[in-house]
């Protein structure tokens, strides 16, 4: 057996090809995704916003507004940076993008901007308040309200809202994660290759090892083992790259993690040896390309290329999510970074372990007792 | 003639691979445009950017309708199922920006003054989320400051002195211009996206096929025909580039399908051009590939590899997945050696505005220019290393790998 072990390895280990798509094309790409994607979802926090306000006779006799309008902050930001100019000046700035609104105060506060946007809102919700207030000010007075009163209902003011900002909300992890998931599946190939060289109707290697006296189904179990050491031995390497170079955060439950990355090698074993089965007459590049396409289709559905399709996917279509082990070895790491251990992380992982168990029961009932009556192989 | 039908023949070999990532890529923007139309629309007039979010009351009180009744104004409130995963990963994957959480209880604390009543959870530094907050304490201050003012109105009159002064608003004014649609923006992001399956499948099957013609045996066995090397070569190139333009017509055909309507103008057709002359350069691009790599053993593979990495790479670097203005200067600089840049950079001009000015037409010559420069040196430089592995004989037979 450990001799069967050690020539399969070095066979395994020579085949530069499938050493490129396993573990050079995972790091090409993570580096990749890590010089672009690491920081492109990072949340722009606010921007102060420029304003033109025209210098007309109501906006000159209204002192509080200037005031309000260089005092006010969000969290520490200035809120507003104002430039008080002419009509045609503030029409000139706009137009050129040098200020996100103009306002022109009178009997009617005007905002004129060029598109729609937050920072509009945002100035629009100002100034909305702002003349609110006015109208509530002169309702209170009405009412019998003295100017301290006022001034005191204006200055005490509650609070009513307790913020809890989510902790863990880097959407660009994703795009790692179904990176780590996609290279599980690339495991397949590994698996590819050893039906190709086991299956004695697809090389003129397996027939002759077909003839040997050794068992084949020794010789199964040590492919599916090296496989599997081999997908992992590449996986780590991967995951020590984003975790430790890149700074990808996993969360603080790694060896959960390395479970879920295990699972998902599984998965992929089960899937090429799958696919090396069921197209036993089609040579080893369609094969391949047959588990490039899952996987990438997979990949693609899992959020690879665009993250919000995972919760579309999850949202309009959760079959699809449920059967593709691109998104359960995604979803696995996603609620351990999310949500931390849970009953979400053992379902994916469940999921995996049900869908390896079907790819090798196939495998299994298909390699069984298999005989031959000519081996016609070119 | 014999040449092409030859070439084509070679293509139809891999008639699979090219059918994959056409289907996929049709039948998911079909699906995708579809989405983006029906839950977005971009009016005509002015409106102001509502944000997105999830409502939850435990309460189900009078001042909790009350807010209810207040942020639907304001905001789009969605249905985001109830489970605490279902929100979290509404909240996570952006499809809600706020989650209020009324707890029960609230009406009466809310009555008596109290502070820290609402549960809010928001994405963190959200400029959209500090702004619903800011309103909705002005709103719930506004109503306290009723109540506590006429203690023996009602919450009904209470609402109405709130709303009379909500009426109270700034006049919103659009300064004139064309506004850009929704349909635009789905067909700027089908530009972009389709550079990656241009790159993925032609320099694929281009390479591939270029290396069965480059065959050592086929090649010496060509070299003693009566066909001239020049006239062999010409028209293999020609085949190569017919390729890529029925690629190409093909993904136009597409694209007239879904979002025809919006390609009837200048900037579509700045935009078809400049998608052509992108197949184009990709074409070149393969046969320099294919030039590089002739004396591999694993062709298929090697080519596969180059194929993925590259339209991998060029895509995610030059903006075709992710927006240009979201990647890092240092990272877009670098881009800026890589054609995809270039070709995403003018996509995203044309479809930032409905019509083209002067500046966006100096950009569409550079871009044409600069795509023309690409396809030039990547087939002189495949040239050239042909050249220099026919006089030195360097080809291999791939059949003895």
């Amino acid at each position: 057996m450990l001799h069967i072990l050690k020539y399969r390895a070095k066979c395994m280990f020579m085949n530069r090809p499938l050493m490129f798509w396993t573990l050079l094309f995972p790091l090409i790409l993570t580096t990749l995704f890590g010089a672009v994607l690491r920081h492109a979802y990072d949340l722009t926090t606010f921007e102060t916003i420029s304003i033109a306000m025209i210098d007309n006779t109501a906006y000159q006799k209204n002192t509080t507004l200037q005031k309000t309008l260089k005092s006010l902050r969000m969290e520490d930001t200035p809120m507003f940076k104002v430039q008080e100019v002419s009509t045609k000046k503030g029409k000139q700035l706009l137009q050129k993008g040098d200020v996100d609104a103009m306002i022109t105060i009178g009997d009617e506060t005007t905002i004129l901007v060029k598109e729609t946007g937050i920072k509009q809102t945002m100035t629009q919700n100002f100034f909305d308040e702002y003349t609110q207030n006015e109208h509530m000010a002169m309702q209170l007075l009405a009412a019998g309200s003295t100017p301290e009163q006022l001034m005191q209902t204006f200055t005490n003011t509650h609070d009513f809202i307790k913020t809890n900002n989510e902790e863990n909300t880097n959407l660009s992890c994703i795009f790692f994660y179904t990176l780590l998931a996609m290279n599980a599946l690339f495991g397949g190939y590994w698996a590819i290759n050893s039906m190709y060289s086991l299956q004695a109707n697809q090389s003129t290697t397996a027939a002759r090892i077909a003839i040997a006296p050794t068992h084949k189904g020794l010789n199964l179990f040590i492919d599916l083992f090296l496989n599997i050491v081999f997908q992992m031995t590449i996986l780590s390497i991967v995951f020590f790259y984003m975790y430790t170079i890149l700074q990808v955060d996993f969360g603080n439950q790694l060896g959960f993690v390395v479970l879920a990355i295990f699972m998902g090698v599984l998965a992929g074993n089960g899937l090429g040896l799958l696919i090396g089965i069921l197209l036993p007459q089609k040579d080893i590049g369609t094969k391949t390309g047959v588990l490039t396409s899952i996987t990438m289709l997979g990949s693609f559905l899992a959020g690879m290329m665009m993250v919000q399709m995972k919760y579309l996917v999850q949202v309009h279509a959760p079959i699809l999510a449920y059967i593709n082990p691109v998104n359960m070895v995604t979803d696995a790491l996603y609620s351990l970074y999310y949500y931390g251990v849970g009953e979400r992380y053992y379902l994916n992982l469940f999921s995996l372990l049900i869908f390896s168990l079907l790819c090798y029961l196939i495998c299994y009932r298909s390699l069984r007792k298999t005989r031959y009556q000519s081996l016609g192989v070119q | 003639m014999n040449i092409v039908k030859l070439y084509f023949k070679i293509v139809y070999d891999k008639k699979t691979s090219i059918l994959t990532y056409l289907v996929i890529f049709t039948v998911v923007f079909g699906l995708f445009t579809a989405y983006m139309q029906t839950n977005n629309s971009m009016p005509d007039a002015y409106e102001s950017v509502k944000t997105n979010i999830a409502f939850i009351d435990h309460d189900q009180s009078a001042e909790s309708a009350l807010l209810k009744e207040y942020l639907h104004e304001k905001t789009e409130i969605k249905q985001v199922g109830s489970s605490t995963s279902e929100i979290q990963d509404a909240l996570f994957y952006d499809e809600v920006d706020t989650v209020v959480q009324v707890p029960k209880g609230f009406g009466h604390a809310f009555r008596k003054g109290k502070e820290n009543l609402l549960d809010v959870a928001q994405r963190p530094d959200s400029a959209q989320g500090m702004m619903l907050k800011q309103q909705m304490n002005a709103y719930l201050q506004r109503v306290y400051t009723y109540q506590a003012q006429f203690p023996n109105e009602t919450l009904t009159q209470i609402k109405q002195r709130a709303d009379a002064d909500l009426k109270v608003k700034s006049k919103m004014q659009l300064s004139s211009g064309e506004r850009i649609n929704m349909n635009v923006v789905t067909r700027g992001m089908y530009f972009n996206y389709m550079s990656y399956v241009l790159l993925a499948i032609i320099l694929m099957v281009v390479g591939l096929t270029m290396h069965s013609v480059y065959r050592s045996e086929i090649l010496k066995r060509n070299s003693v025909s009566p066909t001239s090397s020049l006239h062999m070569n010409s028209f293999l190139v020609l085949s190569n580039i017919l390729f890529g333009i029925i690629i190409w017509l093909i993904m136009i055909v597409v694209i007239f399908i879904f979002n025809g309507d919006v390609m009837m103008n200048t900037s579509g057709m700045l935009l078809l051009l400049n998608s052509l002359l992108f197949a184009i350069m990709t074409v070149t691009l393969a046969f320099m590939f294919s030039a590089l790599t002739c004396t591999v053993r694993y062709v298929e593979d090697v080519m596969n590899g180059i194929s993925n990495v590259v339209s991998l790479g060029f895509s995610f670097l030059g903006g075709a997945f992710v927006p240009q203005h979201l990647i890092p200067s240092g990272i877009l600089t670098f881009a800026k050696l890589l054609p995809s840049y270039w070709y995403v950079n003018l996509n995203d001009a044309l479809t930032s505005q409905m019509q083209v000015d002067t500046g966006t037409w100096t950009k569409v010559w550079q871009t044409y220019g600069v795509l023309s420069l690409f396809a030039v040196t990547f087939f002189l430089i495949g040239l050239v290393i042909m050249r220099k592995h026919r006089s030195q004989d360097e080809f291999v037979d791939n059949n003895k790998a």
